[in-house]
């Protein structure tokens, strides 16, 4: 359980290890992108550290992370395929960034970090938390960016496909407020980041220096 | 006898303070503000334009800026910083909180809803200052900030309340400001099509032009000029250096494109360029310290200017400049450190210079070639012939998207025009209906480019003109050969 | 224009001086320059005469320390020394016999010394630079390359001190006659004094008696402050910049003190025993020039002008409120390089404030460096190799000027300690 917590708070990917900012910068521009790509991701982190746990001992030092980087391609492969059949709206909304959670530096960091060195038990647990971590993190950021920046909220839009039911709403009534598009600009996506990084750290910290 | 070994010397100081700096700042701002306030509210209430409530409205939309700056500031240092009473009071004294407020409110169109004002001014404070650790750690001008944030985001609220223009221009001045009139401006422009419509060269100099709320006064700024480098407060080599340049090249500009010498002075003088200069760019923080790196911050400031009002379609050159050259200012300060030795400061000369003629050079020649190649905003979509009528379906890019039309030629004149499809703001086309423009620009076909716009709706009126303007062409090349 | 004018505050002692020549006590701090390893020639219960040796420093240059009065050695106590620190001192009491160990005939014409004879008697006499620099004087002519210009500095440009100004009112026409045969000895081609252009006394003075001497010129120079420092007064008066030393370019600056007393060496035979010291201030009462022996506790000769306005809430400086260092109290013992005692109301203690970059400090330094810059990068070695901090003369303006009330001057104190930390070597220019 604490290791879940971990991953949340203590060692967020996206917040404290700055790990995958990549696709937060570029995903966030809907609640719905926000938190397929995070379940997507989770669920490549899970097996992925699960089956690198396993057979860790296996593999020479000198091929770990070319290894690796094939475990978790085929992974995400498969994955891309399933989408591509039962999901194709999100699939063309991801584009690039789908084959792109090969190299999320989450992933293969958390392959060499934790699941070559712990038990499998605790790989998973990491994965599960790590995550959890990132798929808030992404929906916090969504959040602001569509509220803010689009006056909309989607849950469901391209999913739909798959589950056939929408739902899009407008947050605030539209005379009375005005969206700020750069919200939605990638120049947004950094302002955005930035600031939830300095509360989230800043609430974590509880006002206490941390040396980094 | 008590022991005071050991004391840092000097012991005799100069009675300069820091608050006495920005003091003699904001007394040289005191001109500007009124004369704001006789602009936009005495001469709209004098015409019976605004009420009372207008008339007091650009004091009102001054004093908001500091007020909620100092709001914001003492915010953050009461409970994110933690200060108490004196210290607190220590804190307030010292950030100097007024001044980036005072300046985003001068530097904002006067339509700006108060809610936007406050907006940029948070920003203004909280990313442009309170970020980097308070006054004197930030890297930006927090005032540029500030409207930079609301010039990206709020930019369409603004124009569609009225802009930059106050409540008499609007009524008297069928344009834009200047800058946003150049760019309507096929070619280079001449003294009738670029000076003329505000008045003459003296309006702009004093400041009867559309602007912002407080930098339109170039004789004002000049004389806050004065008044600062005498009282030892500005670092005058960054203005001076900055508008000499922007001078110079456009001097050059003009002259390779056959303009006379009022040419350069209207662009020193529109665009908020003194006001910048002058206030923005010199801001001490933001600004190098060594005199030879003043000099290059100024000469950088005035290329970039000219290349963003020349080569891009952007709105903002001043405040771009001056916000990338805060960013250098560690850069230039060393290249400033290199240039005590006088064979490498030979070489920096040269490179200068060679800048400087590139980017003229290449400016003059947009305009050169202009006269002759097609307005690429216009596109003939059809010609049908029909007895001794010849139809056009033509588009010209107007304000929201292509305005397509249906134009008869009969005997080599327009017999009619008639509006397919447009996407203008109903609220613009509305008037140029109400003005009949179309009937006008039927009956003064044959002196089209004297015929004047529809005032507040500038760019729908200028589209329809140029559309009239290029089918005549488009029918002089293909049938009067 | 390099420099700023600041209040100078010199009409509080006028161009004249008195005279304090009965200590009961006579100190010679062991002390020269920074060097306290000296050969010590006496010890306790010696006599002394008026102008024997009593120290020398080893190694090359062997400046020597002699007694200012004649009387008996009755031991060593640790005594007040103008940098602040209590150094050991020879104590003498005085006999008031003014003794001296042979009386040799006065020298008529002093141009008749050879080159060498001159160097031996300046080195002998213990000669060194009087406007608080101390370098010892005969280095500066112990050279192979020409001598083309003899600068005589005149400008004490230091707010409060006028203790050369008053020599020089008094003293003209002797300091014009040893300029003439320093000129003589070195084949020197023109020698140029100095003063700044609002001290019309001092100007007049040299202006009745320069006539006849035709390679002599006088120079005036604006009010400015550091205009005494050696490179600004070297551009300024013959327009040459050099990198260390103003010998490259042919130059010999010399203050017009040290000149009077290589007067009195070469016509009297007379060593450096005595000097005019300026005390002065807003807390002393008549605020006056005294000319007093060499190692005379300034405690004493403040009595003896009437003493202070108050003892407490005072600063005593020694040297000018500029480049002065602060003593605990007021018995420093004067040495040849001590020029000034400036006693002050205590100041408040500035709070230092952000520094907002407004670059006064880099328009004002007269050595054109930027104090800003190397307050930023203090700590930094490889940055400041490129700003040029050994060009510091520590002059303080930049910390006069500052309007934030930042000590600038420290900084750059602080920054020249770091670039000379890993480099014991490293030579200060």
């Amino acid at each position: 359980m604490k290791t879940i917590q971990n991953g949340i708070i203590n060692e967020n990917p996206v917040f404290v290890l700055l790990l995958g900012l990549c696709s937060t910068l570029a995903i966030t521009t809907r609640f719905e992108n926000a938190y397929v790509m995070g379940i997507c991701v989770t669920v490549v982190l899970i097996v992925s550290n699960f089956i690198i746990s396993c057979i860790h001992k296996l593999i020479p030092t000198s091929v770990k992370t070319p290894v690796y980087i094939i475990i978790i391609a085929t992974l995400v492969t498969i994955l891309e395929l399933l989408l591509q059949y039962y999901a194709k709206d999100i699939y063309d909304v991801f584009g690039i960034y789908l084959p792109l959670i090969v190299v999320n530096c989450i992933i293969l960091g958390r392959a060499l970090a934790v699941a070559s060195k712990q038990n499998i038990w605790k790989s998973t647990l990491d994965g599960i938390g790590i995550g959890i971590g990132y798929t808030l993190a992404l929906m916090a950021v969504a959040t602001v960016r569509e509220v803010l920046g689009n006056n909309t909220i989607t849950f469901m839009d391209s999913l739909s496909t798959l589950t056939g039911y929408r739902s899009m709403y407008r947050v605030f009534p539209e005379n009375n407020f005005i969206p700020m598009q750069f919200l939605v600009s990638p120049a947004g996506a950094f302002l955005v980041v930035g600031i939830l990084m300095a509360i989230f750290n800043a609430i974590r910290r509880g006002g206490k220096h941390e040396s980094n | 006898m008590k022991d005071y070994h050991n004391l840092i010397g000097p012991f005799q100081k100069s009675k300069n303070k820091t608050s006495t700096m920005m003091k003699h700042v904001l007394i040289a701002l005191i001109p500007i503000i009124i004369f704001s306030f006789y602009k936009n509210g005495i001469v709209p209430y004098q015409h019976h334009l605004v009420d009372i409530w207008g008339l007091w409205y650009p004091i009102i939309f001054i004093a908001i800026g500091p007020i909620v700056t100092c709001l914001v500031e003492l915010i953050a240092a009461r409970f994110f910083l933690h200060k108490k009473n004196n210290d607190l009071k220590d804190y307030m004294q010292h950030s100097y909180a007024i001044l980036p407020g005072l300046f985003l409110s001068l530097i904002l169109p006067i339509h700006t809803p108060i809610s936007v004002l406050i907006f940029g001014v948070c920003m203004a404070t909280i990313i442009g200052k309170l970020v980097y650790g308070g006054f004197g750690n930030n890297i930006f001008n927090p005032a540029l900030i500030g409207r930079l944030f609301v010039i990206t985001t709020y930019a369409t609220v603004i124009a569609s309340k009225g802009g930059y223009l106050n409540s008499y221009e609007l009524d008297t001045i069928s344009k834009a400001t200047p800058l946003s009139n150049v760019s309507t401006i096929e070619g280079i422009g001449s003294y009738e099509t670029l000076v003329s419509p505000y008045g003459n060269l003296w309006n702009f100099f004093t400041g009867m032009i559309p602007g912002a709320v407080g930098e339109t006064s170039a004789l004002l700024c000049l004389v806050a000029f004065f008044y600062l480098t005498f009282q030892k407060v500005i670092k005058w080599r960054i203005p001076v250096f900055y508008i000499g340049t922007v001078w110079i090249l456009t001097m050059l500009i003009g002259w390779l494109n056959g303009l006379g010498i009022w040419y350069p002075t209207f662009q020193i003088l529109s665009g908020g360029l003194f006001f910048g200069a002058i206030f923005m760019a010199t801001d001490p923080v933001t600004s190098p310290v060594s005199k030879n790196a003043q000099i290059l911050d100024g000469i950088f400031l005035g290329i970039l200017t000219v290349v963003f009002r020349y080569f891009t379609s952007y709105p903002e050159g001043v405040l771009t400049s001056i916000l990338t050259m805060n960013m250098l200012v560690f850069v230039v300060e060393k290249i400033g450190l290199q240039c005590k030795q006088k064979d490498k400061r030979l070489v920096i000369i040269a490179v200068i210079l060679v800048i400087m003629g590139f980017v003229a050079y290449q400016a003059g020649r947009l305009y050169q070639n202009h006269g002759e190649s097609k307005d690429s905003n216009f596109e003939v979509i059809n010609v049908k012939k029909v007895e001794n009528q010849v139809i056009y379906t033509v588009s010209q890019k107007g304000n929201g998207g292509p305005i397509t039309c249906e134009v008869t030629i009969q005997n080599d004149k327009i017999i009619k025009i008639e509006v397919i499809d447009h996407n203008e703001t109903p609220n613009y086309y509305g008037l140029v209906e109400n003005q009949h423009y179309i009937e006008q620009l039927i009956k003064e076909q044959d002196n089209l480019s004297e015929l004047d716009t529809v005032s507040g709706a500038t760019i729908s009126s200028t589209a329809l003109k140029k559309l009239a303007i290029n089918t005549l062409q488009e029918y002089e090349e293909s049938y009067e050969k | 224009m390099k420099g700023i004018k600041i209040s100078s505050h010199k009409n509080l002692s006028e161009n004249t001086f008195t005279i304090y020549n009965k200590p009961k006590y006579i100190y010679i701090p062991l002390i020269v320059g920074t060097d306290t390893d000296l050969t010590v020639l006496v010890k306790k219960d010696d006599y002394v005469c008026k102008g024997e040796m009593v120290a020398r420093s080893k190694g090359k240059f062997s400046i020597p320390l002699h007694a200012s009065v004649s009387g008996t050695v009755i031991g060593f106590e640790d005594k007040l020394y103008h940098n602040g620190t209590m150094i050991k001192s020879i104590v003498i009491e005085n006999d008031f016999k003014e003794r001296i160990e042979e009386k040799q005939n006065n020298v008529n014409t002093i141009s008749s010394y050879s080159k060498e004879e001159f160097l031996e008697t300046l080195k002998n006499a213990g000669i060194l630079g009087m406007g608080g620099a101390g370098f010892p004087t005969y280095i500066k002519y112990e050279t192979n390359g020409p001598i083309k210009t003899l600068v005589i500095n005149a400008v004490e440009c230091e707010p409060y001190i006028t203790a050369d100004d008053s020599l020089g009112v008094q003293k003209a026409g002797e300091i014009l006659e040893t300029i003439d045969a320093i000129l003589e000895i070195f084949h020197i081609e023109k020698a140029i004094i100095a003063v700044k252009k609002n001290h019309k006394k001092l100007i007049h003075a040299f202006q009745k008696n320069i006539g006849t001497y035709v390679k002599i010129e006088l120079k005036m120079v604006p009010d400015r402050y550091p205009m005494g420092w050696e490179r600004l007064l070297v551009e300024t008066v013959t327009g040459k910049t050099y990198q260390n030393l103003p010998i490259e370019v042919g130059v010999v600056v010399n203050n017009v003190s040290t000149i009077y007393a290589i007067y009195e060496a070469l016509k009297y035979h007379k060593p450096l025993i005595e000097r005019i010291v300026t005390i002065t201030g807003d807390m002393i009462k008549h605020p006056t020039n005294v000319l007093v022996k060499v190692g005379t506790s300034i405690h004493e000769v403040i009595e003896f002008i009437g003493g202070m306005k108050r003892n407490k809430d005072i600063i005593c400086i020694a040297g000018g409120p500029m480049m002065g260092v602060t003593l605990p109290n007021d018995e420093v013992i004067v040495t040849a390089d001590m020029n000034a005692l400036v006693v002050l109301k205590q100041q408040e203690e500035e709070i230092e404030h952000t520094c907002m970059r407004c670059g006064k400090c880099v328009q004002v330094c007269p050595a054109q460096i930027e104090p800003v810059l190397i307050k930023d990068a203090y700590q930094e070695k490889e940055a400041l190799k490129t700003l040029n901090v050994n060009r510091c003369c520590e002059c303080g303006l930049c910390s006069y000027i500052c309007p934030a009330k930042i000590k600038v001057r420290e900084y750059v104190r602080k920054a020249k300690e770091t670039l000379r930390k890993d480099d014991p070597n490293e030579r200060l220019s």
